[in-house]
């Protein structure tokens, strides 16, 4: 009832002027009964008043003189005249002498007016004691009359009469009824009330009818809309008043509108980031895919240098050698003109294998191929060493050579050979370009590198020579593949243009620095940057430089600090920071304003290869590309579980070894991964090694995938293993045909081929075999042949043994010979299949003679594969046998 | 005197060699695979065996530790004789049982005084 009111606004509006309206009225009616009896009281009791006053003097001079005529005729006119009024006059013994009212003539006064209160009064009186008139509203005979009293005193005219020893002679009484003007009060407080109710109604239809209009309808039209608004429908409200709700209503407008065109924007946002989204998911899609393809390039690059190194040095090798054997004059003399032909035949062929070596270098540095193995290393004793080789040459130009080692810089730790090939290719460089003065070596520790803690790294080491120079605007190309600084010195000065990119190369895996200073026509300096301290390569995953940590901190908006601590990011291992300088004197690292990535040389990101060789590339991309392609990798941390799977073969065929190299890292978890080249030992290696599956090329040189597929297939021995085709080609249709398993198009999708070798691999190996049988040479046989394969036998040739033998052996294998005269081999089936421990174990059952239908049903059930040994030569029951076997262990 | 076999699938591999060591007192004998490597050494117990490793049907690497399995050849000099050259190959070579490297294109001056270094150590 209470909610009724308090929810509704209109209600309280009603129930407010109900409230004011009642005591309104309250306030009327009492006003009323208050006030408006006594004054209508007082009226009558004046009019009485002059009523007797009027009689009074008309009746006295009859009442004096005793004309009883005349006072009866007066009061009769009275009595005419006013109809509710009766008059008495009483004497001193309260009896009625006169009266308008004949009745009550020679009556006691007291008994016509019954009111107690009268007769005290009238007693009081007429006893002289009070002479005042008195007026009294009493009840007589249940009606209110107004009772006026006026003693009439004696006085000298009356004395005659009636003497003077009285004071009162006797009263004149006037009743007046009243009772009409205590209805009338009464009929008036009524009307009130009538008024009140009706106003009362009025009120609550007026009010309910304002409010409605006023204030309920506009506002229910607002809730609607909200209501509306809430359940996301965007309408304004059309018709509204023009008062406060009406503001209301156009502010409530006015935030539609702005909602609308807000959600409107957001929707738009939100459509042009869900494409930017998909976008951005393609294009992370298509680097994952060029990735993958970069790797196969990668990897068929690796294995062409290697190709090409082996091919290109074999022709060189008749070439040098036949040059060289008849320069030494072995087939006989030559003449001076075909030796100096001869020797310049030499001379090309020794500047094309440096060429080659040369070519190869760049591309095993270039291709991430080279390894260093770092070690101390005295400075002083590897340029002796160098320097021995260049004696002959700088003799006989005449050149000098000094060493100048500062102390702190005697012990590097770098990679020897790899260091002599620095110092041999700067080295000759000096030498080359110089025709006099000499070539300078000096070391000293140096400034740049500093570890976090500030304690130098590096050792400086400079190699300047008094030669031609370089130009300036050339110091920066130097370095850069097969760049002579002049085209014209290549023909001057024999060289193959890759020298100083070997060296950059070379010096950036030791994670150094080169650059060159030089003043042309005066001269060169070679600067090096080279570790001292192992520290330098025992860089942990994260990045322990400030610098590099707040670059790649700032880009992927972490704190800095999670590259200085923590190598994981997102949860996954980032191993991208493992990082070098690129070696380039302008790298970031040492306060260049040239973007160049200091990321990129030898950058791997879980094998990943980001950017091989300083490019000029700016950091940011290759942070996208870390971003993209590194952090959205699985997880990094995987657990290496040694588990007997290990034992599992799976064997890889494909003419290129990184390839199978490739299909190793993907399965090695699981499988022990065994790689063939030659397509045409594939068949012979299957049955070798039994693989649980088999990985399959088809594009392979003197036998290819399809004919191999075909061989294996079609030999019992081998047309279970599960055959996976791993192709560049796409020909899924002939591979199925020919009963592969399944087909993978490179580039290779490592998880997949795992997730598919395993879901094809139901080996369940079988390790231990139990033989029963009494012929020895069959027991002979069958030992050697397990054996050899690699299974751990146990053999009996007496049934009652036989079951103590298993019991403790517990194989996983039984083969029994149930063709014993008596019939004790049953028994033991018998055993084994009511035994709880071994009724699971697979069983072979081997026979002399056909089984009779009887022997058949006894043992149906209990025996996986019956092979009729009569059947067999020595030979074939040992195929028969190992194809139950590998029946039995599972292969679908 | 002394006996070396040479095992290698180019022909004029094997001439060089040949020719190199006519005037010195040698008796060469040729493999041209893999097998045939393997089949020869068998007969003919050289005293050192020059192994290239490309070589067809069985590779270098494989003949070697085939070779070197046998108690017989413990001792037999096997030199790995190739034009693989990548760091890594020289490794392999004396993991798989070699006892010396000679990289090629060979040195025609110093490769008889190799032979003879290797003749001399076992």
């Amino acid at each position: 009832m209470f909610r009724f009111i308090t929810q509704k606004i209109g209600n309280k509006l009603l129930l407010t002027f109900i409230v004011i309206l009642v005591v309104v009225m309250f306030i009327e009616i009492s006003f009323r009964i208050y006030f408006g009896l006594p004054d209508r009281l007082k009226i009558a009791d004046e009019s009485n008043k002059e009523i007797m006053d009027t009689i009074f003097a008309t009746i006295k001079h009859p009442l004096t003189v005793g004309d009883s005529e005349t006072i009866h005729r007066d009061l009769e006119e009275i009595a005419s005249k006013y109809t509710k009024i009766n008059v008495y006059l009483c004497d001193f013994n309260k009896q009625i002498a006169f009266s308008t009212d004949n009745n009550s003539i020679n009556k006691k006064i007291d008994t016509v007016i019954d009111n107690k209160i009268f007769s005290e009064i009238i007693t009081e009186h007429l006893a002289g004691n009070s002479e005042a008139s008195i007026s009294k509203v009493l009840k007589v005979q249940g009606k209110r009359n107004l009772i006026s009293i006026l003693p009439i005193k004696n006085s000298p005219e009356c004395f005659h009469c009636h003497g003077s020893s009285k004071n009162i002679l006797g009263a004149m009484i006037l009743k007046t009824d009243v009772e009409n003007v205590y209805l009338t009060v009464q009929a008036q407080m009524y009307r009130s009330l009538t008024l009140t109710v009706f106003a009362f109604l009025l009120a609550i239809v007026v009010i309910n009818f304002v409010v409605n209009r006023l204030i309920k309808k506009p506002l229910h039209i607002l809730i609607e809309a909200t209501e509306r608004f809430s359940k996301g429908e965007m309408s304004t409200i059309s018709n509204y008043p023009k008062d406060e709700i009406g503001t209301l209503c156009e502010t409530f407008n006015c935030m539609v509108n702005e909602v609308a065109k807000s959600k409107m924007e957001l929707e738009k946002e939100l459509t042009r980031r869900a494409r930017l989204l998909e976008e951005r998911e393609e294009l992370v899609a298509l680097l994952q895919k060029a990735n993958q393809q970069l790797k196969e390039l990668d990897i068929l690059k690796s294995s062409f240098i290697a190709n090409m190194s082996h091919e290109l040095r074999t022709p060189m090798n008749a070439i040098i050698g036949y040059t060289d054997l008849l320069l030494d004059e072995v087939d006989g003399p030559l003449n001076e003109e075909q030796k100096a032909s001869l020797k310049k035949v030499a001379a090309n062929a020794r500047h094309l294998l440096q060429l080659i070596n040369d070519v190869l270098d760049i591309s095993k540095i270039e291709s991430g191929k080279i390894e260093i193995r770092p070690k101390e290393v005295y400075l002083k004793e590897l340029i002796y060493e160098i320097i021995v080789t260049f004696e002959p040459l700088l003799t006989k130009k005449g050149l000098t050579f000094s060493l100048n080692i500062e102390p702190g810089a005697e012990k590097l730790y770098i990679d020897e050979d790899k260091a002599k090939q620095i110092f041999i290719n700067l080295i000759s460089n000096a030498v080359k370009f110089t025709n006099q003065g000499g070539i300078t070596l000096k070391a000293r520790v140096s400034e740049r590198g500093k570890d976090s803690e500030g304690n130098p790294q590096f050792v400086e080491i400079s190699v300047s020579d008094t030669g031609i120079g370089i130009k300036r605007e050339d110091l920066d190309k130097i370095f850069d593949k097969f760049a002579q600084a002049d085209v014209s010195t290549t023909r001057q000065y024999e060289g193959t243009g890759l020298g100083l990119s070997i060296v950059r190369g070379l010096v950036a895996l030791h994670k150094g620095m080169v650059w060159a200073e030089s003043e042309y026509g005066k001269g060169s300096t070679f600067y090096l940057l080279l570790p001292f301290k192992k520290e330098v390569f025992e860089r942990p995953g994260p990045v322990t430089e400030e610098k590099m940590a707040e670059v790649l901190a700032q880009y992927f908006e972490v704190p800095k600090e999670v590259f200085l601590q923590n190598p994981t990011y997102e949860g996954k291992l980032v191993r991208c920071w493992d990082y070098t300088q690129c070696g380039h004197v302008n790298c970031p690292e040492y306060g260049s304003s040239e973007k160049r990535c200091w990321l990129a040389l030898g950058t791997h990101c879980k094998g990943m290869k980001i950017c091989s060789y300083p490019e000029k590339t700016d950091s940011c991309r290759i942070c996208e590309v870390v971003r993209d392609l590194v952090l959205h990798q699985e997880p990094a941390i995987k657990e290496v579980s040694e588990s007997s799977n290990k034992e599992k073969v799976v064997l890889a065929i494909d003419d290129n070894p990184d390839a199978i190299d490739l299909i190793r890292k993907y399965l090695e978890k699981d499988y022990k991964v065994i790689g063939i080249l030659n397509s045409e030992e594939a068949a012979k290696k299957a049955k070798e090694l039994k693989p649980v599956a088999i990985t399959l090329d088809i594009m392979m040189p003197k036998k290819d995938g399809w004919q191999v597929l075909k061989e294996l297939k079609s030999d019992k021995e081998t047309q279970n293993i599960p055959v996976v085709i791993v192709s560049i080609i796409d020909n899924k249709t002939l591979a199925f045909s020919l009963g592969a398993a399944d087909y993978f198009v490179k580039p290779l999708d490592g998880h997949s081929l795992l997730k598919k070798i395993k879901s094809i691999e139901t080996y369940r190996a079988v390790k231990k075999v139990f033989i029963l049988e009494k012929d020895e040479t069959t027991v002979k046989d069958l030992l050697n042949v397990l054996k050899q394969t690699g299974y751990d036998v146990s053999s009996t040739s007496n049934s009652k043994e036989a079951i103590e033998i298993a019991k403790n052996y517990k194989p996983d294998l039984l083969i029994v010979n149930i063709t014993d005269p008596d019939t004790s081999a049953y028994d033991f089936i018998d055993f084994i299949k009511t035994s709880v421990e071994l009724k699971d174990i697979p069983m072979i059952a081997l026979t002399d003679k056909e089984l009779t239908d009887e022997q058949k049903d006894v043992l149906n059930g209990r025996i996986k594969e019956i092979i009729n040994k009569s059947l067999f030569s020595e030979e074939q029951l040992i195929t028969e046998l190992k194809n139950s076997l590998k029946k039995i262990g599972g292969i679908s | 005197m002394k006996r070396i076999l040479i095992v290698d699938d180019n022909d004029d591999s094997r001439e060089l060699v040949k020719k190199i060591l006519k005037k010195y007192d040698y008796e060469i004998i040729e493999a041209i695979d893999g097998e045939d490597a393997i089949a020869k050494a068998v007969t003919y117990r050289p005293d050192l065996i020059l192994m290239d490793i490309s070589i067809p049907k069985i590779d270098g690497y494989e003949v070697t530790r085939r070779l070197k399995a046998r108690p017989d050849f413990k001792t037999i000099s096997i030199i790995a004789f190739t034009a693989h050259a990548m760091r890594g190959d020289q490794e392999k070579a004396f993991a798989s049982g070699c006892d010396g490297y000679i990289s090629k294109p060979i040195n025609v001056r110093e490769f008889p005084e190799q032979i003879k270094v290797y003749l001399k150590e076992k």
